[in-house]
C-alpha cells in the first residue's frame, strides 16, 4: 500500500468516523427515555439574565418532584448567538421540546411550532387552589395572549405563550442620589431629571468626582428615545391620525413627509429632536458607541447616579450592586414643563409591556403532551409567583403581584396615549432609520444641534423614504399574494376540516394587505 | 512547492491521479452514509402531527414548495378532481422562487377549473375569482382591464355568492385606487360608484369591506360626518380578524364625538376600553368618555364638540 492510498484511506476513515459520531448523536437525541427510564424534556431559551436560569431550575426540580419519571433539562444560549442557534436547531429538527421564540417570524413559527389554540380554551390544571382555578388557560395571561396573536397576523394561530412582561424604567442609586441632590426623592418629571445634570456637575466640581447623571449605551438609548420622544407628538396624533384611532402608521407619516404636509421642522417634530438632544446631554459621553454591558458596568461601579434600563435588568442591580437601587417609571415632561410641555397631553402610558420569555412546543418534539404539561406548570399561578420573586421580573400571569421589593416594575397602565417617534425605525427596509442614525452625531454632539442635523439629514431624506416605501408596498403585496394561496388551500380542504370562519378571516386580511399596497402606490409616483 | 489551488490558478493542472488500489470500494461509502443518515432521520421522526392531512398541512405551515410538489402528484393522478386542481394552482401562486411560469401554470389550471366545474359551483366561482386576482396582483405587469372584466362578469353572474361578492370588493378597490397616471374620480362620483358596487354585493363580509373603504376615503378628506354611517354599518356586520372590531370602535368613538353624536361616541368608546383595558390608549379613551358624558347635555342642545378635549383642536391639512 503506497502513501497516497494510506492518505486516502485515512481521510475516508476520518470522514466516516465523524459521520458515524453525528449519526449516533442524532440517534441518541431521538431516544425517548434515558438509561434510568426517565423521559428527558428539553427547554431551550436565551434568558440568561440574573435569576432566570435559577428560576427555570427551580421550576424544573419542582416539576420533577411531581413527575418522578421526567427529567427537565435547561439549555440556555447567549442572546447574541441565539438567533442563529434557534434557526439551525429548528431547521435541523433538533430543537428542544420547548423552544424560546425570540425574533422568529410568522413563517418559522407556523412551520416549526404546534398551534396551541384549542388547548388554551381549557383551564390550566396546575391552577387548582389558586385565584385562577377554572379560568381558561388563555385568560390567565394578562392580555389574553393578544401580544402573541399579533405575531401571527396572517395565520391567526397562537404558537406559544409567554412568561413575563418587559418595560423600561429609570433605576437610581439611592446613596448617590442623596449625595448629589441632598434628597431621597428621585426625579419623577423630565424637568427634575434634567436638573440632575447641573446637580451632578456641581457635585463633581466640589468633590473632584466624575459622576454621570445617566449611564447610557446605544441600544438602551434607542429604547429610551422610543419611550420619551412620542410625548412631543401626543397632541399632534389626536389631530392627524388617519383613522382617528390615536395612531399614526409609519407609512401614513411617510406620505405626509413626501407630500410636504409634515416635516421635522413641524413644531412637534422639531421639539422631539430638541428633546433627543437635550436628554442625550445627561448620558455618558459617546454613549451611542457603548453596549449594554458597558452601561450596566458603569452603573454598578457607581459612576452614574441613574440608568435607564429594562425591567429585565433589575435582578442584576439587586444581585451585583453594593448599594440600594430604586425604581421609577420613565420621567416625562409634564404639561407645565417650560421647554417640552407645550405638545404634551400627559404621562405616556406604556400599555401592558412587551412579551418576554415566549416559549412554544416544536413540531419535532418527541413528547408534545409532556411539553404542554410543563408549559402549563411554568405558567401556573404558583410557579409564576415563585418565578417573579426569584427573577425580579413582572409576570405575564394575572393575579401575580410584582416582586415584593419593587412595585415600581409593574406596567404603567395609566397615562395618555403615546404619539409617534420621528426616526422611522420600523418603516420599510430601514433606509430612513439608518440615515437618521448616521447623522445622529450632528444632533447630539457638543457642537451639534437640531439645525446642523436637519441640514445633513434632509439632504437624503426623500430618497430614503421612497426606497422604504417601495419595500413597504412590495411587502404588503407579497403578503396579499401569499394570502391568496392560503385562501385556495382553505377552500380545498377536505370537508372534515373546512373552517368557514377562518376562510372569511383570511379574505378580510387579504383585503387589508392589498388595500395597504394600493393606497400608497400613488405616493411613489414621480 | 505549489499548492493544487495555485497550480490550478496558473493553468498547470497535473493530470488526474490514477485510482489507488482498493479505491474501487470507496464509491460505496457515500450511499452507505446516506442510508445511515436516512435511518437516523427515520429514528428521530417526530410525534404524529394533528390537523388537516398532507399536503394541506404543509401548505398551511407556509411550506409552499413541498406542498406544490405533493399537490402536483395528486393532481397528476386525478386530473379531473377540481378540488385538487384548485389546490395545486394555489400552491403555484406561492411557490418560491416566484416565477412568471408558475403563475401562468396556475392560471391555466384555474381556467380549466372555471370551465370544467359546474358554473355555479364553489370551485368554478373560486377559480374565476383567482383568475381576477392573478391578472390584478400576480402577473407582472398587472393586467387591470382584464381583472376588471373578470370581476365584473363574476359579480354579474353570481352576485350573492360570498366568493363572487369578493369581486365587488376588488372592483371597489380598483375604482378607489386607480393605477398611477390615471385620475381619481371626484369624491361624489367615487362614492356613488362604491354605493352601487356595495348594493350589488349580497354577502355581509363584502358589504363590510366596501363600507370601510368608503369611510376611509371620506376620513381622508375630513368628511367625518359622512364617514360615520359607513363605519357604523361595517362595525354592525363585524370583523373576523382579532382586535379589528375594537379598533373600529375607537374610530367610531372619535368620529362620533367630533360630529356631535355623544351617545354613539360613548357606546363605542366603552366597547373599546372593555375589549382593550391594557391598551396604551385606554386611559385617554376613559378620559374622553368622562368628557363626553360631562358635556352631553350641552351637546344635545348645541350640537358642539366638547371644548376641553384634544380632538377639539382644528384639524390640520
Amino acid at each position: 500500500m503506497n502513501s497516497a492510498t494510506l492518505r486516502n484511506a485515512f481521510a475516508f476513515a476520518l470522514v466516516a468516523l465523524v459521520f458515524g459520531y453525528s449519526v449516533w448523536h442524532v440517534l441518541l437525541r431521538g431516544k425517548t427515555r434515558d438509561d434510568d427510564g426517565r423521559v428527558t424534556l428539553r427547554v431551550g431559551h436565551w434568558l440568561m439574565h440574573a435569576g432566570m436560569r435559577e428560576s427555570f431550575d427551580e421550576a424544573a426540580r419542582a416539576y420533577e418532584r411531581l413527575h418522578p419519571g421526567v427529567r427537565v433539562e435547561q439549555i440556555a444560549v447567549p442572546i447574541r448567538s441565539y438567533h442563529a442557534w434557534v434557526r439551525t436547531q429548528l431547521v435541523g429538527g433538533t430543537a428542544p421540546d420547548l423552544t424560546g421564540q425570540l425574533s422568529l417570524d410568522e413563517e418559522i413559527l407556523s412551520r416549526h411550532f404546534l398551534p396551541l389554540d384549542h388547548r388554551l380554551d381549557l383551564p390550566n390544571p396546575y391552577n387548582e387552589g389558586s385565584p385562577l382555578e377554572g379560568v381558561p388557560w388563555r385568560d390567565t395571561f394578562v392580555d389574553g395572549l393578544a401580544a402573541m396573536r399579533a405575531v401571527n397576523p396572517n395565520s391567526g394561530e397562537l404558537t406559544g405563550v409567554y412568561l413575563q412582561l418587559n418595560s423600561l424604567r429609570l433605576f437610581y442609586n439611592k446613596r448617590l442620589l442623596r449625595l448629589v441632590t441632598g434628597s431621597d426623592e428621585p426625579p419623577r418629571t423630565y424637568a427634575s431629571l434634567r436638573a440632575l445634570r447641573e446637580q451632578v456637575d456641581r457635585h463633581n466640581a466640589a468633590h473632584g468626582t466624575s459622576l454621570e447623571p445617566i449611564a447610557g449605551c446605544g441600544p438602551y438609548a434607542q429604547h429610551f428615545f422610543g419611550r420619551l420622544l412620542p410625548s412631543q407628538t401626543q397632541r399632534l396624533v389626536t389631530e392627524i391620525s388617519p383613522l382617528r384611532n390615536l395612531q399614526m402608521p409609519q407609512a401614513d407619516l411617510a406620505t405626509r413627509f413626501l407630500d410636504g404636509r409634515l416635516s421635522h421642522r413641524t413644531p412637534e417634530l422639531h421639539s422631539s429632536l430638541a428633546l433627543l438632544r437635550d436628554v442625550s446631554a445627561l448620558k455618558s459621553p459617546g454613549f451611542t458607541q457603548l453596549r449594554r454591558d458597558d452601561a450596566l458596568f458603569s452603573y454598578l461601579q457607581q459612576s452614574a447616579v441613574t440608568i435607564v434600563a429594562g425591567t429585565w435588568d433589575y435582578a442584576v442591580f439587586v444581585r451585583d450592586g453594593d448599594f440600594e437601587t430604586g425604581v421609577i417609571p420613565i420621567p416625562f415632561p409634564d404639561r407645565d414643563d417650560p421647554l417640552f410641555g407645550r405638545h404634551v397631553l400627559g404621562v405616556v402610558a406604556e400599555g401592558g409591556g412587551g412579551p418576554e420569555g415566549m416559549l412554544g412546543i416544536v413540531r419535532s418534539s418527541r413528547h408534545p403532551d409532556l411539553a404542554l404539561d410543563f408549559l402549563r406548570f411554568l405558567t401556573s399561578h404558583r410557579v409564576a409567583t415563585r418565578f417573579t420573586e426569584e427573577s425580579k421580573r413582572i409576570s405575564a400571569i394575572r393575579e401575580v403581584p410584582p416582586p415584593a421589593d419593587s412595585p415600581g416594575l409593574a406596567p404603567q397602565l395609566e397615562g395618555e396615549a403615546p404619539g409617534f417617534a420621528v426616526d422611522f425605525q420600523h418603516f420599510g427596509a430601514g433606509h430612513t432609520f439608518n440615515l437618521f442614525q448616521r447623522h445622529l452625531h450632528t444632533l447630539i454632539g457638543p457642537r451639534g444641534g437640531v439645525e446642523p442635523f436637519l441640514e445633513a439629514f434632509e439632504r437624503d431624506l426623500r430618497g430614503s423614504l421612497r426606497r422604504d416605501f417601495a419595500t413597504h408596498i412590495s411587502r404588503a403585496e407579497r403578503e396579499a399574494q401569499n394570502l391568496d394561496a392560503r385562501i385556495g388551500f382553505m377552500l380545498t380542504l377536505p370537508d372534515a376540516f373546512a373552517d368557514p370562519d377562518e376562510l372569511e378571516r383570511l379574505l378580510e386580511v387579504r383585503t387589508l394587505r392589498h388595500t395597504e399596497a394600493l393606497r400608497h402606490r400613488r405616493t411613489l409616483q414621480p | 512547492m505549489t499548492s493544487p489551488a495555485s497550480r490550478c490558478l496558473h493553468g498547470r493542472m497535473p493530470p488526474p491521479p490514477r485510482p489507488a488500489p482498493g479505491a474501487s470500494r470507496l464509491p460505496l461509502l457515500p450511499p452507505l452514509l446516506l442510508l445511515l443518515a436516512c435511518a437516523a432521520s427515520a429514528a428521530t421522526e417526530s410525534a404524529p402531527a394533528e390537523g388537516p392531512p398532507e399536503p394541506w398541512r404543509s401548505a398551511l405551515r407556509f411550506e409552499f414548495n413541498a406542498a406544490a410538489e405533493h399537490f402536483g402528484r395528486l393532481h397528476a393522478a386525478s386530473p379531473a378532481d377540481t378540488r385538487l386542481a384548485l389546490a395545486r394552482a394555489s400552491s403555484l401562486l406561492a411557490r418560491q422562487p416566484r416565477t412568471q411560469a408558475n403563475i401562468l401554470a396556475a392560471r391555466a389550471l384555474f381556467e380549466r377549473v372555471a370551465t370544467s366545474a359546474p358554473a355555479g359551483s364553489d370551485h368554478a366561482i373560486a377559480a374565476r375569482l383567482f383568475l381576477g386576482r392573478i391578472a390584478e396582483s400576480h402577473l407582472s405587469p398587472a393586467r387591470l382591464p382584464e381583472a376588471h372584466e373578470i370581476y365584473e362578469a363574476l359579480l354579474r353572474d353570481h352576485a350573492g355568492h360570498p366568493l363572487a361578492d369578493q369581486a365587488a370588493v376588488h372592483l371597489a378597490l380598483l375604482l378607489a385606487f386607480p393605477p398611477p397616471g390615471e385620475e381619481i374620480p371626484p369624491t361624489e362620483t367615487l362614492q356613488a360608484g362604491l354605493d352601487t358596487l356595495r348594493d350589488r354585493a349580497g354577502s355581509p363580509s363584502a358589504r363590510r369591506e366596501i363600507h370601510f373603504l368608503q369611510a376611509r376615503l371620506l376620513l381622508q378628506e375630513d368628511r367625518d360626518a359622512e364617514a360615520l354611517p359607513h363605519l357604523l354599518a361595517a362595525r354592525a356586520i363585524g370583523h373576523r380578524q382579532p382586535d379589528r372590531d375594537s379598533d373600529v370602535d375607537l374610530t367610531i368613538g372619535n368620529v362620533a364625538r367630533a360630529v356631535g353624536e355623544p351617545e354613539i361616541a360613548v357606546r363605542h368608546y366603552e366597547a373599546f376600553v372593555r375589549e382593550r383595558p391594557r391598551d396604551a390608549r385606554a386611559t385617554t379613551v376613559r378620559r374622553y368618555i368622562a368628557e363626553v358624558r360631562a358635556a352631553a347635555p350641552a351637546l344635545a342642545t348645541a350640537g358642539a364638540t366638547p371644548a376641553a378635549t384634544p380632538a377639539a383642536t382644528p384639524a390640520r391639512p
